[in-house]
């Protein structure tokens, strides 16, 4: 138990060094694009003065050589400064923590989402090996594996929003549904206050992208969860089982697929890199107010301290939630210490 | 050591004669490595009495006493009575090549207390009886044909509800590998505690999370573990099965699988994935439980020499079916079957230098038999009926069964 937490601090160390890889690779990739902040913003604005340009860039900093200014930024992280974002002047740790949530509960509902999908479907697919349910929920994930998240996205809303008008188009909740704030989850913040109108419409809105993020996730999932309880169902325990006289959903659940979970801890803990990235995409195609959203305009606009923490937090998410996976494929397979 | 061997008090001379190392082995029985056989029945004579008290308090008090009484006056002949009669019993594999036949007509008879050993090479269909006898045959496996009666009861007319129950219960089965065949995400306690919890022998899921079933459960899966002679198992039931070596995880296997105190106990290769040494106490120990317990035994092996070791009675498979069976001793001695003959001749024997001749050729296609007898492209005794009908089981000097045209009658 000990030696298990001493390893969780080894691995939230060695987390150092790869943050500051990141700071460094997006800091470098945000000065190779063309242009910058200030050309934008002038070319937006119009009549502006070479004098004016001047001091604008003499006020962010963005007159120094790249090594004074990699090393302010650097300098700025080690204090938990994060800069000022430059077409807005807000803080940019205020922007980040405004759009976390939505993205946040975008992120969770789509995981949950596969995960509730994929699980019964590859342990179904799994038992009736060559069934009908078999042979077509894995076409289904085919499809999902190959089709890409704006396509199926674009697809979602001509259907149940166009047509059906089931569902609305884009935004988080219709305005004026918005829950008191607790923890800026709209679901989990509707449910705390037993506010249903709330998270009715939140849910509605969540519908479509939390689906069109979810399907790749829960395409892959399927396929994994399929494939790892085929094999354990031949496993000798599972036979064991059998012989015991225990009943076979007992069977299928607690001996096989309790067992087929642990290499797909370690797949799902890989698939939330797809859910992050491909956030920016169903951000932006349902209007999501989240950080996938904030990133891309602040890529548009070369916002280079929004982009640069933003990305950070990607990267930091990414990390946890290795480290996360890792323990709990430890708490899974007794065989295994971290 | 002849001394201990000799005086334990098997019921109807349960233990076959020649078994023990020095009971002057005769000229045709196996002895497998030599001595090794030999030191590991010294070692674990200590191991035994490391246990002694659980005989006393374990097994032969606590556990069925009534069934021990009766079983130690219980005249031989009343063996008769059978608990399990397997008859005509035909499985089939289905592959693309066409299908596996992997039991031929198998007729098995068990009594009580029995204990029965299957012997033949590796492909011949022992795995496959014993499953099919559980009615556990893997997909797309099947039971083509036959009757299994336990203790008056066919087993092929249960419903899969009823047969859940027989399973465990009645009928309980241990496998080859007790690496692979213990879950490894559940602790060695609980495994045990299921085959208790399954069978009512302890409540369900939401009763046994009170304390006082937790305290039960603790209790007996103790008790069950001390009975296999696993050390110190009032820590040991909280561990992961990793953690034990092989001989323990057999004996937990044992344990899980004898929880409800089965009638019969089908073990398939239970030491062959085992050391020697460790061998020979796993036997001592389901010994042990056949004698206290009277739980007859199924031992599934492809070594002569551990079912003249083990078992009175002895049946030897080929191609999915039995060749030959009889008591041990006389198979033993006096093989029939050319194929028996041909096992016995590839097994070392104490005090003899005479090179090994292990049986030409390989086991046949079971997806494509001929006509003939299946033992005709290896055997050296071929006459030309051989190859053009099918030899019948018929009894021999009337001791046993022998199924070969050139048995002598
Ligand atoms: N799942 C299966 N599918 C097809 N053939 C099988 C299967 N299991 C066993 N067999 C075949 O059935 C025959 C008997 O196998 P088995 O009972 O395991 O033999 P043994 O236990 O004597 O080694 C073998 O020829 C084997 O190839
Ligand atoms: S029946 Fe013929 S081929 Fe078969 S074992 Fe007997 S002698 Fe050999
Ligand atoms: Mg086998």
């Amino acid at each position: 138990m000990r030696r298990t937490h001493v390893q969780i601090l080894e691995r939230v160390l060695a987390t150092i060094p790869i943050a500051l890889g990141v700071a460094i690779a997006v800091f470098i990739f945000m000065r190779l694009m063309p242009g910058d902040p200030v050309d934008i913003m002038i070319g937006e604005a119009g009549g502006v003065t070479q004098e004016d340009i001047h001091a604008l860039k003499t006020e962010l900093g963005l007159d120094q050589s790249l090594p004074v200014q990699l090393g302010r930024y650097l300098a700025g992280l080690v204090r938990g400064d994060l800069g000022y974002s430059i077409p807005s002047s807000r803080p940019v740790a205020v922007v980040i923590l405004e759009a976390l949530p939505a993205t946040m509960e975008l992120a969770l509902c789509s995981l949950l989402f596969a995960l509730v999908i994929a699980v019964p479907i590859g342990v179904v697919s799994a038992v009736r090996q060559r069934s009908f349910i078999d042979r077509t929920s894995m076409a289904a994930s085919f499809l999902g594996i190959s089709m890409p998240a704006f396509w199926l996205g674009i697809l979602g809303i001509i259907v149940f929003s166009l047509h059906l008008r089931w569902l609305p188009t884009s935004g988080r909740i219709t305005y004026g549904f918005e829950p008191a704030t607790i923890t800026g989850l709209f679901t989990v913040d509707a449910l705390l206050t037993g506010n249903m109108p709330a998270l009715w419409d939140a849910l509605k809105h969540l519908a479509l992208p939390a689906a069109t993020l979810g399907a790749g996730v829960a395409a892959v999932v399927a396929r994994v969860v399929r494939s790892s309880m085929l094999e354990v169902l031949r496993a000798d325990y599972v036979l064991f089982a059998r012989a015991k006289g225990v009943v076979e959903r007992a069977v299928t659940i607690r001996h096989a697929l309790r067992n087929a979970l642990i290499p797909t801890v370690t797949v799902v803990g890989l698939q939330v890199g797809t859910l992050l990235g491909g956030n920016m995409i169903v951000e932006s195609i349902f209007g999501w107010p989240g950080l996938g959203r904030v990133v891309v305009d602040a890529i548009f606009s070369r916002d280079y301290p929004l982009v640069q923490a933003a990305v950070m937090v990607y990267a930091l998410t990414f990390v946890v939630v290795n480290l996360a996976t890792d323990v709990l494929y430890t708490y899974l397979n007794p065989k295994m210490t971290l | 050591m002849a001394l201990e061997t000799g005086t334990i008090p098997g019921p109807c001379g349960r233990r076959a004669p020649g078994r023990s190392a020095d009971c002057a082995p005769g000229p045709d029985i196996p002895r497998k490595q030599g001595g090794t056989v030999n030191n590991a029945r010294s070692q674990s004579a200590g191991y035994t009495a490391g246990i002694e008290p659980v005989r006393e308090s374990g097994v032969a008090a606590g556990w069925a006493p009534a069934r021990v009484a009766a079983d130690a006056v219980r005249p031989a002949d009343e063996r008769a009575c059978a608990v399990l009669q397997v008859s005509g019993l035909s499985t089939v594999y289905p592959t693309t090549r066409g299908d596996v036949q992997a039991v031929r007509g198998v007729d098995l008879t068990l009594g009580e207390g029995d204990v029965l050993a299957i012997v033949g090479e590796s492909g011949c269909g022992k795995s496959a009886c014993l499953l099919s006898i559980m009615r556990l045959v893997p997909h797309p496996g099947r039971i083509v044909a036959g009757s299994i009666m336990f203790v008056g009861r066919d087993l092929m007319s249960l419903s899969a509800r009823e047969m859940r129950e027989v399973r465990g219960r009645d009928i309980a089965m241990v496998f080859q590998d007790p690496m692979t065949t213990l879950n490894p995400a559940f602790r060695v306690g609980d495994q045990i505690a299921e085959s208790l919890r399954v069978h009512g022998f302890l409540p369900g899921l939401p009763a046994s999370l009170t304390r006082r079933s937790r305290v039960r459960q603790r209790e007996m899966v103790i008790e069950l573990m001390r009975q296999v002679g696993i050390p110190s198992p009032e820590t040991r039931h909280l561990e992961y099965p990793h953690q034990f070596s092989g001989g323990m995880q057999q004996r937990v296997l044992i344990a899980t699988a004898l929880a409800c105190r089965p009638k019969i106990l089908l073990a398939d290769e239970p030491t062959t994935a085992l050391d020697v040494t460790i061998q020979a106490q796993v036997l001592d120990l389901m010994r042990e439980i056949n004698e206290t317990t009277g739980t007859a035994i199924v031992l599934v092996t492809h070594d002569l020499a551990i079912a003249a070791e083990f078992c009175r009675e002895v049946a030897v498979m080929y191609a999915g079916q039995i060749v030959e069976q009889g008591p041990i001793d006389a198979v033993l001695e006096d093989p029939v079957h050319p194929y028996t003959r041909g096992l016995l001749r590839s097994i070392p024997r104490l005090g003899e230098r005479k090179p090994l001749t292990p049986i030409m050729g390989e086991v046949p296609d079971l997806a494509a038999l001929g006509p003939g007898c299946s033992f005709a492209p290896r055997c050296d005794v071929r006459r030309p009926c051989c190859d053009i009908s099918q030899p019948e089981l018929v009894a021999v000097d009337g001791r046993r069964l022998v199924r070969c045209h050139a048995r002598r009658d």
